[in-house]
């Protein structure tokens, strides 16, 4: 028994030890700095800790027992309580989550707690599911965190963090929302605001590495920067509204990690809108000196000859261009552009042509898209070509007047433009006091130039083909044969739009390549052979190839593809008429397009231009011996552009001419009279201005050596002009304006119906028409074939109205008529079965009112004054 | 003939438990009573209720083929208008050290008398220190219930204090117990004992 009370002394004082040992860990764990307790799984307090008991306001010996719900509000417990059954039902060994202590009463959070509970098994107890609960008070890391973010919300940088959803966190910076131009980005996508909004051209690297970020979540921190190599780094946003444009945005990646595993990646956006626009003026700016340099590079290269005649080709087809833009005749916009490029390709303006190529290509998407929202970028693309080729003139005047290339040429020998341009040249040089020459009579003289040798095309011929034969690596050797023809200018547009098309067309379809030709027993090189000729009315130019032809059979099958024609009608169609269908626009034998053929525009520029100085086009092919063209025109001058002027004040301005030149040039010219010329009786038609400077430099040339007598008559319904000269008297150099030879000036007369005659020392021009007001063609007014009749109704009683209040002035008029206006809408007046109106007005302030009133009703017909 | 002899030694466990049991919850208020003076001490069965007080005091009292666990569950709260009485002091001036030192002497003093009463049974004993731990602990009693381990809870009321106690009763050797029903209880001779802080 003593032995027994020994032992359990002994157990005793072990057992006291045991006692305070584990009383001072339930103390240490009591004064625990965390929430500590031990529950059971409906969240009952078996073990609770002094922070625990702070939290229920208790002392900690009154919590054990008191359920955790005491803590929450109800919505928090039911959260709380979800979180506890997840380990109590040994779904989950652990749960962490945040959730905020909340007074009951008022809602508000007491203290933000970051909870952690683990399943806690007992060997002894396995029915008892116990849960062991940690509560991280992180209220000071909120409090802090929110502060953090009043002072995110004032610093201009767009901080945000986005969680694997791509969505955008609660907390981001204020400035993110003014970067973004988005309000309450919270809970957003990101990739839908961030990336998706731009005109960014991302690289498929890229677009992978956003789509992965979702996948980044839970990986490392160093797969993270791995993979963030590949993210934009720099992006634009489109604003909300249009005219706020874009943003240009910098954005760096940092990963957010909790227990190494990446749980948010925070975003840095800054606004880098400034720096990117100052580096594109940059670049842009680069890219213009380049672009100059190349200019000028592509100018300097070029041939003076060259130059000019694209100078004089250009003037007509931009004013074309510039026509069709705004009509929105978007076939004569190809055409025109087409034939642009074709003319630089000669000179070997690369940059102008390529311009003019995409514009083209975008034309041509456009207008087959039928887009109705590209008028406006077109014109603006218009705008950009004129502005580029007006660079392009600028640098070929500065070269003339820089490199004095038109002063290196011969004094003789030069052609009616060289001179011209020299002379221009020289008075903008030299502007001295005695050439008493206005700019304006400068440009008469230029414009009287209306007739041209078309040798000039030679050089240009020879360019083109140079030039495409060097692409496409043929031989060819040139012949031309001018004849000494002469044309107007607007027929050496023509032919010379449709000679470089022929030539390209030749090289490219044609000629075949040296090997080739060897195997047909042709000569390696290709010939190309360009001959006109005069009949006694028309002009004939004839084209031809010694290439491979035309092949019929694929002209016929893309007729029908392109349904130019029906299948049927091929089949009937002769090889001729077949033939005659390269001409129809779309039609190309081209396998693909490229700056130099394919897109079945050319052919039909030729056709259509041919056609507008009234001439025809014919093909005749021979597989495999070669393709000829053949163009006729006719050579009857077109009637000039009709313009009503008092005989009295022709004369006048006749006389002044001439007295300005004998002011000038020490010449004494008389001054011209008509005998018994009643003014207000005659009325001379014709481009006055042009005539006079005309007939005033034959008389000025035929005074140089002789003296002169001038005679003016009428005979009928011309006016004779005759001069004579007979004493001889020392040369006298002419002014540089006059200096120009007379078949320009020969030609103007030409085309004012004029005939020339020379008779020993007498020249006669004789001019047409000189009308009586009496003679006067009627004003017309009738409907075209097909103008929709009630229209014209509408304005045939309109204008009776008007002509109405006139129409008493207009019946006293019809014997003493100062003035008559002949107005015109039909084509012709004779199919017309509507009737016909006369007037005229006395008073001027009458004659302001009528013709304000028929330029308003008459909106965009033609009025001859 | 083996399953009528195993159904009469379980019967007299069952009969020497239960005597036990009462025997206990009476010694528990017999002590209590006397040692508050206070005669008006009723017992009140609980249901099993573990952990639900934050400390426990205990004490083993251990003979051959049985051990017998009394626990007294309390908070400082539930118990101090006692042991202000004991220690004769405010509950200002009463600190937690103290309504412990309560817990364990009353432990302590039913530990001492139920020895007592299991000698005069002519059951040899022996008696441990009073232990006091968190009420958490009391769950790590929680075993299975198997046969021989049985468990009774009940309270001491008084007025509105009340405190919870509890017996852990294992019986190794079934017969141990026999000798307890064989006399009488003599309850009316149990000593006083004295106060003293264990």
């Amino acid at each position: 028994m003593r032995d027994i009370n020994r032992d359990l002394q002994a157990g005793h004082q072990i057992l006291s030890l045991f006692e305070r040992s584990k009383d001072t860990i339930d103390s240490i764990l009591d004064r625990q700095p965390a929430l500590f307790a031990i529950v059971d799984s409906s969240g009952r307090i078996l073990r609770g800790n002094d922070q625990l008991a702070q939290q229920f306001g208790r002392p900690l010996d009154q919590c054990s027992g008191l359920s955790l719900n005491l803590l929450f509000t109800p919505e928090a417990w039911n959260t709380f309580f979800l979180n506890l059954l997840k380990v109590t039902d040994s779904r989950l060994p652990m749960v962490a989550f945040e959730l905020p202590i909340q007074s009951v009463a008022t809602k508000q959070i007491v203290s933000s707690i970051y909870w952690r509970v683990e399943i806690l098994q007992l060997e002894n107890s396995p029915g008892l599911r116990m849960a062991l609960v940690l509560g991280q008070d992180i209220s000071e890391l909120r409090r802090s965190e929110r502060q953090l973010s009043e002072l995110f919300a004032t610093t201009p940088i767009g901080l945000m963090t986005i969680d694997q959803k791509g969505n955008i966190s609660s907390s981001y910076s204020a400035y993110c929302e003014w970067l973004l131009d988005t309000s309450n980005i919270a809970g957003k996508n990101a990739c839908e605001l961030i990336f998706c909004r731009g005109q960014n051209d991302f690289s498929m690297d890229q677009l992978s590495a956003v789509d992965q970020i979702p996948n980044l979540f839970g990986k490392s921190a160093a797969e993270f920067e791995q993979a963030k190599i590949h993210l934009p780094v720099e992006l634009n946003i489109s604003l909300g509204h249009p005219a706020k444009g874009l943003r240009w945005l910098s954005i760096t990646y940092h990963a957010i990690e909790v227990a190494g595993r990446i749980q948010k990646i925070l975003l840095t956006l800054s606004d880098k809108t400034s720096a990117v626009e100052l580096r594109q003026l940059h670049e842009s700016r680069t890219i213009l000196q380049e672009t100059a340099v190349v200019r000028i590079l592509e100018v300097k290269r070029c041939k003076l000859e060259l130059l000019e005649l694209l100078v004089q080709d250009f003037a007509g087809v931009f004013s074309g261009l510039s026509k069709a833009t705004v009509s929105q005749d978007w076939d004569k916009v190809k055409r025109a552009l087409h034939s642009i490029k074709g003319n630089a390709r000669i000179v070997n303006f690369d940059q102008l042509s390529g311009i003019v190529h995409n514009l083209e290509t975008f034309v041509s998407s456009k207008s087959e898209a039928k887009d109705p929202s590209w008028q406006k970028e077109i014109e603006e693309r218009m705008d950009q070509l004129l502005d580029e080729w007006q660079e392009y003139l600028d640098l070929i005047f500065a070269f003339h007047k820089i490199n004095g290339d038109a002063d290196a040429k011969k004094e003789d020998g030069g052609s009616d433009l060289e001179l011209i341009l020299k002379s221009f040249q020289a008075l903008i040089n030299n502007p001295a006091p005695e050439i008493a020459v206005s700019r304006a009579r400068i440009e008469m003289a230029l414009k009287i130039l209306n007739s041209t040798p078309v040798s000039e095309l030679e050089a240009k011929v020879n360019a083109q083909v140079q030039r495409v034969s060097a692409e496409q690596v043929k031989q060819v050797e040139v012949s031309c044969n001018w004849n000494e023809v002469r044309v107007n200018e607007e027929i050496l547009s023509v032919l010379s739009d449709s000679l470089v098309q022929l030539v390209n067309n030749a090289l490219v379809h044609g000629v075949e390549l040296p090997e080739e030709r060897k195997l047909k027993n042709k000569p390696a090189k290709g010939k190309i052979t360009v001959e006109c000729r005069e009949t006694a009315s028309q002009l004939i130019c004839e084209f031809s190839d010694d290439g491979r032809g035309i092949d019929i059979d694929r002209v016929r099958g893309e007729a029908v593809q392109r349904r130019l024609i029906s299948f049927n009608e091929s089949l009937n169609l002769s090889e001729q008429q077949l033939m005659q269908l390269i001409f129809q626009r779309g039609l190309s034998t081209a396998k693909s397009i490229d700056q130099t053929a394919g897109r079945g525009i050319g052919l039909d520029i030729i056709a259509e231009n041919v056609k507008k100085v009234s001439g025809s086009v014919v093909v005749e092919a021979h597989a495999p011996y070669g393709t000829r063209i053949k163009f006729t025109i006719p050579i009857e001058r077109k009637n000039p552009e009709k313009k009503l002027i008092f005989l009295s004040s022709f004369l006048d301005q006749l006389n002044l001419e001439i007295q300005q030149l004998n002011h000038s040039v020490k010449l004494d010219l008389p001054k011209i009279s008509l005998p018994n010329l009643n003014d207000q009786d005659f009325i001379f038609f014709g481009n006055a201005a042009n005539l006079v400077l005309a007939l005033s430099s034959i008389v000025a040339d035929a005074a140089i050596e002789n003296e002169v007598r001038i005679e003016l008559a009428v005979q009928g319904e011309r006016l004779v002009f005759s001069i004579h000269s007979g004493k001889s008297r020392p040369r006298i150099k002419l002014p540089p304006e006059f200096a120009i030879g007379l078949s320009g000036c020969y030609a103007t007369c030409y085309s004012h119906l004029g005939e020339i005659l020379r008779r020993n020392h007498q020249l006669t021009v004789s001019l047409g028409w000189i009308v009586n007001p009496s003679h006067l063609p009627p004003l017309v007014l009738a409907p075209e074939p097909n103008q929709d009749f009630e229209l014209v109704n509408k304005t045939l009683n309109r204008v009776k109205k008007i002509c109405k209040r006139f129409a008493v002035q207009a019946r006293e008029l019809e014997k003493t008529l100062p003035l008559s206006y002949m107005v015109s809408i039909v084509k012709d007046a004779s199919k017309s079965t509507m009737p016909v109106f006369t007037f005229g007005a006395s008073e001027e302030l009458q004659q302001k009112e009528f013709l304000s009133l028929l330029d308003s009703l008459l909106m965009g017909q033609k009025r001859v004054n | 003939m083996d399953c009528e002899i195993i159904d009469d030694m379980e019967n007299r466990l069952i009969t020497n438990l239960t005597w036990l049991k009462s025997t206990i919850r009476e010694l528990s208020r017999m002590r209590l009573a006397r040692y508050l003076t206070e005669p008006n001490l009723t017992i009140e069965s609980q249901s099993r209720e573990p952990g639900q007080q934050h400390s426990m005091a205990m004490i083993l009292v251990a003979g051959t083929g049985f051990r017998v666990v009394f626990r007294v569950h309390f908070n400082r709260r539930s118990i101090s208008p006692w042991a202000e009485k004991i220690y004769k002091q405010d509950k200002q001036e009463l600190n937690t050290s103290q309504v412990s030192s309560f817990a364990k002497e009353y432990c302590n003093l039913t530990g001492g008398a139920i020895k007592q009463e299991l000698g005069l049974h002519g059951l040899d004993s022996g008696i441990s220190l009073p232990l006091l731990t968190r009420g958490f602990d009391e769950i790590f009693f929680d075993q299975p219930n198997e046969m021989r381990i049985f468990t009774d809870w009940w309270s001491l009321n008084h007025q509105s204090t009340r405190m919870m106690c509890s017996t852990y009763l294992e019986v190794q050797d079934p017969g141990a117990l026999d000798q307890l029903t064989l006399g009488e209880i003599r309850l009316g001779h149990l000593p006083t004992g004295e106060i003293e802080d264990l």
